[in-house]
């Protein structure tokens, strides 16, 4: 095994010694597993060996970045970083790297079975998963794949950060396609996490098929305002966005972003609070530390509809004159970004039970949409791919060649009502949450 | 060959491959490759980014019954290489144990050398120089009006040198040089702000960003910016309208080029299965796939498993002709590869990808076109796009675009989501515009982004389904 450490002190040094006032390397080692499905047949299995090493390097407020995949070009790296901080140009917003922190480690980021995986084993996962999702009415594709990875990431700074952590991280997923005569139709669904255990094949199979299946059935809806109940399976470009692009200290500080200059505004409905929490033990996007090696927290977004902060790395919370909330997003061929990290939404006082939250007269259940809000006005016309018509309480039929609009604030205010059980699904942690009003439109 | 001071020895790939089949191989890739890039980001003014870094390693596909094993290793040694086919090997017989039907690895050998002529080589263009562009691509935009608030320029080149081999006899060696340069203006007003992008860049060196284009996309971009401040957002339901090139670029790309991959079709997620020879769309309607054009983003002589990079027509006077096809999609159809098989990099395998894509030129004129609409949509620009060609349904996102009276521009409206689906939107084409353009893109599919072209005139569409916010 290499040490990490050991290698990061040396190009910090190296770095040094070619001229660099400042230093950090950002390293990362590991291997990666997967295994892909088409028409319910394993395709692909796959493994790789993860490594790479980025350098940043400062001379004269001036800042170099180098990287290459081969540690043993670990000392080559630190050498081009320096000589591009000489070519580059003095950037005045540029504070300097970050003070080591306090850091208390944060506990379930690492589960040796999932480390260990083998194909063969993700191959039976996948077999059941198959076999599940096969069992619906009308499907006639199942593809997905599984895969599982283990990290040892590590960041190493000239001035005293010298840290590493072991992380994994799972995920399964099903894509499946439905066909009866004329009607086509797919569905998904996923699993993921820091631990094996998390992922439950079967389970996936069954909701993916079932989607598949029962959106076989699918009406053209009328143009109009519904109210809509949006899935947790699709919070993604809700609240994650809302969070990780959003309220994204560069994007806020750039002026990019519709909440810039929104402290202290109602943003969303009084019973909703949002929040980025870094140290949930266990989280998908948990970490002891952040990608410049700054410990990381639990930062209220919006709190009770109010907005309350950003999210930050250590050069735009500078800029902003505010402290880092331990937000830096890194791989190893970058400069350090802003990212969220486990996207949390709650709403107590909003909390009914599934039977009232369905209860509108004619609505829409959104399942699944994979466009993303306008970053500058913060207006969301995206596509229902996967969605449902809800009548006098109860979910009919699907839905399709639907599309709905709507700005993302008035999104979040129209919150009415959300479900008693909260999901996490990709960095997001959230019940089905109901909107007031929803501006869907059909083919007529 | 020119000799740069970097010019290095590659490694062996051959033994390799003679390896991994006489570990039980029925087919066998070895694919090493060597990235060097350069990224630069200018901020409002400031140098944020100067990156150089470089990715080396072997991608090794095995093939045993029926599946497939893939193994990445990092860097350039051939030993570690050696265990990597090993891995291929132990992961494709892993694979196969859930594999009911096979299929023989068939295929032509191809064989060649070829390199990118860059008239600027960008190993040769002093980082000074790059940097002088980027500022300057931030300043112009910069210049245009108060309301400008943010301007975020890029430049990235990479070199890509690449060795492939295989089982089938395929000898390959090749050295792609890309260049890109984009631009992304946010304008802001009175509690609005709105957004305009714009890239150049194709396949060749510093001269794909000297061009005039180039050097006026930060105006033009952040004049669209500023003029979006106005805009309106649009209306929802059905409309008539006419798509400028580049929306109606992605347009095909996503809504109908997704769906003629032949690894879709053979996964039954596709819609047009089974269409070959259909009429799909109009008569006035031609959509080709062609990497050979000279300079284009999405351009190359061979694709990532060495096969020779050509032009197909997807679509010929409405009629669906032929899908694209890898090495594998071809093997289990009975056909031979189009040069479709792409991967991001040496640490992803193959699979079937769009090169350049593009609806051909028709014969109207885009005034013609306006003059055809009496109560529409003129949607331009183009944000992003996806498609779901299992169910047949596709999204595209416009930048913006222009309410149309009585053949008029009325009224500047905002970003707006397009829906369809694959089966009926080539009948709704019912005009095609003289005026082909095309911009650089990148397209992801299952996980692995790679550069694309694409391209189309105006077209003018009956109906289409707008997902506005009245």
């Amino acid at each position: 095994m290499v040490d990490l450490l050991s290698v990061g002190e040396d190009v910090v040094r190296r770095a040094a010694s070619e001229g660099a006032e400042e230093a950090e390397a950002f390293l990362v080692t590991g291997r990666r597993i997967s295994v892909e499905v088409e028409k319910g047949e394993v395709k692909t299995a796959r493994s790789e060996i993860l490594s790479g090493i980025g350098v940043r390097s400062v001379v004269q407020g001036k800042v170099g970045f180098a990287y290459a995949t081969s540690l043993s070009d670990a000392l080559d790296v630190a050498v081009k970083s320096v000589k591009n901080a000489l070519a580059s140009k003095p950037d005045p917003h540029f504070k300097g790297l970050p003070e080591p922190g306090r850091v208390s480690p944060v506990e379930g980021l690492f589960d040796p079975r999932v480390a260990d995986l083998d194909v063969a084993e993700a191959v039976e996962f996948i077999g059941e998963m198959v076999s599940a999702a096969s069992s619906k009415a009308g499907v006639v594709s199942v593809g997905g794949a599984m895969s599982a990875s283990s990290q040892e990431v590590a960041v190493v700074s000239s001035r005293g950060v010298s840290l590493s952590e072991k992380r994994t991280s799972t995920s399964l997923y099903a894509f499946v396609a439905a066909r009866d005569g004329d009607k086509s139709s797919s569905g998904f669904e996923v699993n993921s996490g820091r631990f094996l255990g998390e992922i439950n094949p079967s389970w996936v199979g069954f909701q993916a098929g079932e989607l598949a299946s029962t959106l076989l059935e699918a009406v053209r809806i009328e143009t109009g305002t519904y109210p809509m109940v949006i899935d947790p399976l699709t919070m993604r470009p809700f609240i994650g966005f809302l969070v990780s692009a959003a309220a994204n200290g560069e994007n806020v500080m750039y002026g990019r972003s519709f909440l810039a200059g929104k402290i202290g505004q109602t943003v969303a409905s009084e019973g909703v609070t949002i929040l980025d929490d870094g140290t949930l033990a266990g989280g998908e996007g948990s970490a002891s530390f952040d990608g410049e090696g700054v410990p990381t927290r639990r930062t209220p977004i919006v709190e009770r509809g109010v907005l309350r902060n950003y999210i930050h790395n250590t050069y735009t919370a500078g800029r902003m004159g505010v402290e880092s909330t331990g937000n830096a997003s890194r791989s190893f061929d970058s400069l350090p970004g802003v990212g969220s990290r486990n996207v949390i939404l709650e709403a107590p006082d909003l909390e009914v039970s599934n039977e009232d939250l369905f209860d509108v007269k004619r609505g829409v259940l959104l399942k699944l949409t994979e466009d993303r809000p306008n970053l500058a006005n913060g207006e969301f016309s995206g596509m229902v791919y996967m969605g449902f018509l809800i009548e006098n309480g109860e979910v009919t039929t699907g839905i399709r060649e639907a599309s709905f609009g709507i700005h993302l604030v008035d999104l979040l205010r129209g919150i009415d009502a959300v479900g008693r059980e909260k999901r996490a699904v990709m960095g997001t942690i959230s019940p089905p949450v109901r909107v007031r009003e929803v501006r869907v439109a059909g083919p007529s | 060959m020119r000799s740069h001071p970097q010019a290095r020895v590659m490694p062996d790939v051959e033994w390799l491959v003679e390896r991994a089949e006489s570990l039980g191989a029925e087919f066998a890739e070895v694919r090493w490759q060597r990235v060097e890039s350069t990224r630069l980001v200018v901020v409002d003014g400031t140098l944020r980014e100067l990156n150089t870094g470089v990715r080396e390693g072997f991608g090794i596909r095995a093939f045993v019954g029926g599946a497939w094993g893939f193994s990445t290793v990092h860097g350039g040694d051939e030993s570690a290489a050696m265990r990597a086919v090993e891995e291929a090997v132990r992961l494709a017989s892993a694979a196969s144990k859930l594999k009911s039907e096979s299929f023989k690895m068939g295929g032509e050998p191809s064989s060649g050398t070829w390199e990118t002529r860059a008239r600027m080589d960008p190993r040769e263009v002093d980082i000074s120089r790059k940097i002088d562009f980027t500022m300057e691509l931030n300043d112009s935009a910069r210049a245009v009006d108060q309301r400008v608030k943010n301007v975020n320029a890029a430049y990235v080149d990479t070199v890509s040198e690449e060795r492939i081999a295989n089982t089938l006899g395929t000898r390959v060696s090749q050295e792609i040089v890309r260049t890109r340069a984009a631009v992304q203006i946010f304008a802001h007003e009175a509690g609005t702000t709105e957004r305009a992008f714009e890239s150049v860049g194709g396949l060749g060196g510093f001269e794909m960003v000297q061009t005039d284009k180039a050097l006026a996309m930060g105006e033009e971009a952040a004049r669209r910016a500023v003029d979006l401040l106005s805009a309106k957002s649009a209306p929802a339901g059905p409309f008539k309208a006419i798509l400028d090139p580049k929306l109606a670029g992605v347009f095909i790309h996503e809504a109908f080029g997704h769906a003629c991959e032949a690894d879709e079709v053979l996964a039954k997620m596709s819609i047009l299965e089974g269409r070959i020879g259909e009429r799909v769309g109009r008569e006035i309607v031609n959509v080709s796939d062609d990497p050979t054009l000279p300079g284009l983003y999405g351009s190359y002589a061979f694709d990532s498993e060495g096969s020779r990079a050509r032009k197909k027509h997807l679509v010929r006077e409405g009629v669906l002709t032929s899908f694209m096809h890898n090495l594998e999609t071809a093997s289990r159809m009975g056909t031979v590869s189009t040069g479709n098989g792409r991967a991001t990099d040496y640490s992803h395998p193959p699979i079937v990808r769009m090169s350049n894509t593009f609806i051909e030129p028709g014969d109207w004129g885009v005034e013609e076109m306006f003059a055809e609409v009496r109560d529409g949509i003129y949607a331009a620009g183009s944000l992003y796009g996806y498609t779901d060609p299992a169910k047949g349904e596709f999204v595209f996102k416009a930048e913006g675009g222009w309410r149309i009276k009585n053949g008029e521009r009325v009224e500047r409206l905002r970003e707006v989501a397009i829906t369809g689906t694959i089966l009926e939107i080539l009948h709704n084409i019912s005009a095609v515009g003289r005026d082909l353009q095309y911009d650089p893109g990148h397209c992801g599919k299952f996980g692995q982004w790679v550069p694309v072209t694409t391209g189309s005139p105006h077209i003018l569409v009956e109906r289409v389904v707008f997902g506005g916010m009245r």
